[in-house]
């Protein structure tokens, strides 16, 4: 071996070596609420009098080594619980298990303890990264109730489109680039109606982290973001249950201690269909219809604590929109010549279902696993009684095996470990009567199977200098892929409240929803489907660079600049060939890039944030080709234009202001630059031949239009403002809060689309002919809107 | 006398009222007023144009496009005419082959028959083989060369498609009404697409022409395009609506394949396409299609239900 190459080994062995192993002690243990038993993150776990500690995780887990032996004091400190503290004794080489259970404190202790955003900002090397709290998720005003997308489209470089829908583009990705994870598993469209509220119920949340780009080789098969919700895992002291009651739906949580363990079980349902057909349809002049329309989601969580070491837990999510039609006729019998009433019916279903076994192991100080079996599905199913019965699916369905190992190796180094492997179906088929069309060349499903693995390192180069370098691989049988996908971040402390970050990484996805984004305005469910050989995995590689800076202990800011590199995405063709596959598709690339600004407040009576931020998304994408140059070489054209979630501008504020233990205001401000559109510019004659060898077109009738280049206009800015104000009962043994909202205060006409009249004549009142000129006309979305309803707590 | 101390928020809040305030004298106008609609718009050249073996199918219409609010059409809602200002008349139109060049003209029919079923292409124009130079051949390559007053110039290529011998019965078989018929036909390498035609004649009025006389009804398939090279089964599993007892027994199976040119734009026509105003580019420098189509047909006596 060369010298250099031997000193370079020498110097990487010795990093990761721990110094003094065998003769220093670890402390290990968990943080949970006093309260009710929940674990938490980002606490701060200190030994007294020495430089030596550690931040919870997401578990809840710390892990202290190098620990001279000695007796000493223990603290854990959060911000509004009060300072836990315990005495050990550290042998030789000895490990010692503490928990802390916190207790909740109005007042503040003197000693300087720190927001879990400042531990964040102290632990994590990631960028793009933000935790909500349950705190800031119910403040911020939402549609009717708390909503956790609605609050997470607050953020800067997280847009919706439209107010009916709460799908999020992040940074230049569509919805279907989000991975989604509830408790782990992937959720694939997590909204109620159509989009309009996501399937997440609030009470149920324990803690949300976002991601909206540069996220570590833990997580895969997603190009834009990671969306991972923690859901409670119950109260383990005693019963408590918690609801509220809105003009949309009433939901209610119960959670117990049980024997080693906890329960939670929430449950939500709107309820507009049963005070209709109970009390308005009795009274109605049609008393025939019934309201058709309802969602529920149900959470279900159960853990169990073998031993100290060893954690299992079983949780479930399951909901459903469902639309029920019936109608009623007559049927005439031929053999008894009389007419029978008759109903026909026409239901259709869409939801998630996921069921979740997680067992948590600690192999020894060092080394935490999880292992996960689970099962996610999505599914729209319609289904009709008449006489040419309808059938109609579309699902995904995974099951997954999963473990994740986090290997806290030295001070220097934390390491993390996973294997992944997951069966996927596919279905999509339509059945009317004997007709029946499937998706999948013949087959009703079709299945992938997916490998990943990963490795992951958190490095502390030195305490001003942080490195977080990982590859994950995986290996797709559909298309027979195999990829790696290097990602690294660095973080440099400039100075004690100033991080300076970078990342690179190469992200891949293997299945996407092939939406048009001409219809995409309105986006009533997902239709996912598999790369397969045809084309390779969709990649992005994010390139990101930013500042964080606290201000002081109250004030974080940041600016984040990023540049996301597009290849092979697809759009459908939507002129394609059905009948050659490789016409299903349209080939491309793209590219999205933008600054964003956060000024973020998270303590005191005043808490929010201010966000701006300057976004590009832009995909090139060739054009659909003409039959004549199918199967042969050909030199591909392609067509550039701005993508229709193109904001390029948008302004948010989130402000809640605790005035006393009584009163809470809320406000939400947002103002966007105008989405793209493709308006009608003029039109063509529309010819072809009949079957009796004619021309037919070229009338007034026959004229189609033609359109301008793909969203070339943008329509007016967006602009609202959400005003919600809430007041605390306290009783005895529960309090309730009822609260309004306004949203839309200002009642600004927020264009959702151009309805084009462009007939150039009327009918006056005597019926002549009036000609005018084409007009368009704004079609807005939500007006001002007040809403009340309350919570309870018991 | 105690100080009261500054509340640290008291400034935020007050930033925030005036934020909400420009807020509002933002929103003062209301953006859902119907607003007139007049789009920069430059007209393109717009070109429907077929060659076939058939000289009643070879002809091209030269217009350009209209611009919103334009009004381009004979008859108005109230009755009235409109001058009919998008028809190019002045275009040089040629087709060219591998051995020739013919020049189409310019053609005007202005015979009161044609406006039936408000078809009133000929009304606005064709540019037409009059001398019927132009006889082309299934498999050769046809060339369109427009140019117009202004400068603009556009083109086209087609390949003529073959006809579609129907190999599975002879001119005046019996077809059996069973859901298990089957028709089939030749393959031909340069056709994209057949459309299937199945009629039946009838003794009623004709519309156009104002007399009783036999008339060809369509019942089957009508719309129907094949997807390439395939076969057209169960032509009738559904049931017929046949027209009355007046009706001949025989009736025509007429095939027509079409080029990829004219298949592209009859399917892109339809469906998303036609909303989002996605198209394929199938002519070079307009709008448009320049096709062919070939066709064959046969007869079939009708075998009684």
């Amino acid at each position: 071996m060369k010298p250099k190459s031997l000193l370079l080994s020498i110097l990487i062995f010795s990093s990761i070596i721990p110094f003094d192993v065998r003769a220093n002690g670890t402390v290990r243990g968990f943080v949970k609420d006093q309260a009710n038993g929940e674990t938490m993150q980002y606490v701060n776990v200190v030994i007294v009098g020495t430089t030596l500690g550690d931040v919870s995780d997401e578990n809840g887990y710390f892990v202290i080594s190098r620990i001279p032996p000695g007796s000493y004091s223990v603290k854990a400190m959060m911000i509004g619980y009060e300072t836990g503290e315990h005495q050990v004794t550290i042998g030789l080489g000895r490990t010692v298990a503490i928990d802390f259970h916190l207790t909740e404190s109005a007042l503040q202790a003197e000693e300087i303890v720190k927001t879990a955003e400042r531990e964040r900002f102290e632990r994590q090397i990631e960028l793009s990264s933000i935790q909500i709290s349950p705190r800031e998720l119910k403040a911020a005003p939402a549609f009717i109730e708390a909503d956790l997308f609605r609050t997470l489209q607050a953020l800067p470089g997280v847009h919706v489109q439209t107010d009916f829908s709460s799908a999020l583009y992040i940074r230049g990705g569509n919805p279907s680039e989000n991975l989604i994870l509830l408790d782990d598993v992937r959720i694939y469209n997590p909204y109620h109606l159509g989009g309009v509220f996501s399937t997440f119920n609030t009470d149920a949340i324990k803690n949300v982290d976002l991601s909206v780009g540069g996220f570590p080789p833990r997580f895969g098969n997603a190009t834009s973001s990671v969306i991972s919700i923690t859901n409670r895992d119950g109260n383990s002291k005693e019963f408590a249950a918690r609801g509220s009651v809105s003009l949309l739906s009433s939901k209610i949580t119960l959670e117990s201690p049980i024997p080693r363990g906890s329960a939670l079980i929430s449950a939500r349902r709107t309820y507009f269909d049963y005070l209709y057909n109970t009390f308005i349809r009795p009274n109605s002049s049609d008393k025939n219809t019934k309201f058709p329309y309802y969602f529920y989601d149900f959470h279900g969580k159960i853990n169990y604590n073998i031993a100290q070491n060893s954690k299992i837990t079983l949780s479930g999510f399951y909901g459903d929109d469902v639309l029920h039609v019936e109608e009623k006729g007559w049927e005439y019998n031929p053999e008894t010549g009389t007419s029978v009433e008759r109903t026909d019916a026409t239901d259709i279903r869409f939801g998630n279902s996921s069921t979740t076994l997680k067992w948590q192991y600690i192999f020894n100080p060092k080394l935490f696993s999880e292992f996960i079996l689970a099962h996610s599905r999505f599914r729209t199913f319609l289904e009709t009684t008449h006489d040419d019965k309808v059938e109609a699916k579309d699902e995904i369905s995974d099951w997954t095996a999963k473990s994740d190992m986090t290997w806290y190796l030295s001070d220097r180094h934390e390491i993390k470990i996973g294997l992944d492997a997951q069966r996927l179906a596919f279905t999509m088929y339509f059945k009317v009567e004997n007709f029946e069309w499937l998706a999948y060349k013949g087959d009703k499903s079709r299945y992938a199977n997916f490998f990943s693995s990963y490795i992951q390192d958190d490095w502390k180069v030195s305490p001003l200098f942080d490195i977080q370098s990982g590859i994950r691989f995986t290996y797709y049988d559909l298309g027979n892929y195999f990829r790696a996908d290097p990602r690294f971040s660095l973080r440099y402390r400039a100075q004690h409240n100033v991080n300076l970050k970078a990342s690179v990484g190469v992200y891949r996805q293997y299945f996407y929803t092939f939406n048009p984004e001409d219809f995409d305005v309105i986006r009533l469910v997902d239709l996912w489907f598999p790369i397969d050989q045809r084309y390779p995995p969709i990649r992005a590689i994010h390139y990101i660079a930013g500042l964080e800076y606290w201000l002081n202990d109250d004030y974080y800011f940041s600016v984040e600049s990023y540049y996301k590199d597009y290849d092979d995405l697809l759009d459908l063709n939507e002129v394609g060939r059905e009948d050659v596959e490789i016409d299903d598709f349209l080939r491309g690339y793209g590219r999205s890039s933008g600054i964003e600004f956060l000024l973020r407040k998270q303590r005191g009576k005043l808490i929010g944030w201010i966000g701006y931020t300057l976004a590009f998304a832009e995909k090139t994408i060739e054009k659909p080709r003409a039959s004549n140059t199918l199967g042969k070489s050909f030199q591909t054209e392609y067509m550039t234009y701005v993508a229709n979630y193109d904001r390029r501008h948008s302004l948010k504020m989130v402000v809640s202001y605790q005035q006393s233990p009584k009163w809470t205001l809320s406000s939400s401000f947002t103002y966007g630059s105008g989405l793209p559109e493709t308006p009608t510019l003029g039109w063509k004659q529309d010819y072809r031949l009949d079957e009796a060898g004619n021309i037919y077109g070229g009338d007034y009738y026959s004229k189609v239009p033609v359109k301008a280049r793909k969203n070339s206009k943008r329509l007016p800015p967006y602009l609202r403002l959400d005003i919600s104000v809430q007041r605390n009962f306290s009783f005895k043994n529960w309090s309730m809060q009822p609260f309004l909202q306004i949203l839309n205060v200002t009642n600004h006409q927020n264009i959702f689309f151009y309805d084009y009249d462009l007939e150039t004549y009327e009918y006056d009142r005597y019926g002549n002919i009036v000609y005018r000129k084409p007009q368009r006309k704004g079609i807005a979305m939500f007006p001002i809107l007040p809403t009340i309803g309350v919570n309870f707590e018991f | 006398m105690s100080l009261v101390p500054q509340q640290p928020n008291r400034n935020c809040i007050v930033v925030l009222l005036c934020l909400h305030f420009l807020v509002l004298l933002y929103t003062a106008c209301d953006l859902t007023k119907p607003e007139d609609y007049d789009p920069d718009y430059t007209p393109e050249i717009s070109v429907f144009g077929m060659v076939s073996p058939d000289p009643r199918f070879t002809f091209v219409v030269v217009e350009r496009t209209m611009r919103i609010g334009e009004r381009d059409y004979l008859f108005a809602p109230d009755g009235t005419e409109h001058p009919l200002d998008t028809i190019i008349k002045d275009a040089a139109v040629k087709v060219i082959s591998a051995q020739d060049t013919v020049r189409f003209s310019f053609h005007q029919d202005t015979s009161a028959m044609d406006y039936w079923f408000g078809s009133n292409y000929r009304q606005k124009g064709l540019y037409l083989d009059l001398e019927n130079k132009l006889g082309v051949e299934p498999g050769v390559t046809y060339h369109l060369l427009i140019e117009t007053a202004d400068g603009r110039v556009v083109r086209g290529t087609t390949r003529i498609p073959g006809p579609a011998r129907i190999l599975s019965h002879a001119d005046y078989d019996t077809l059996s009404y069973r859901p298990e018929t089957v028709i089939k036909w030749q393959d031909d390498p340069n056709t994209a697409a057949f459309q299937m035609h199945f009629y039946k004649t009838c003794w009623g009025h004709n519309w156009q022409t104002g007399r009783e006389e036999w008339i060809g009804y369509n019942l089957a398939s009508d719309y129907m395009y094949t997807e390439p090279h395939a076969g057209l089964e169960h032509i009738n599993d559904w049931t017929m609506d046949w027209p009355g007892n007046t009706c001949s027994d025989t009736a025509a199976i007429k095939i027509m394949s079409m080029d990829r040119n004219y298949y592209d734009f009859i399917r892109t026509n339809t469906g998303l396409a036609e909303i989002s105003g996605t198209q394929l580019e199938l002519l070079d420098g307009g709008v448009g299609v320049f096709g062919s189509v070939n066709f064959y047909s046969t007869r079939v006596i009708i075998e009684s239900p």
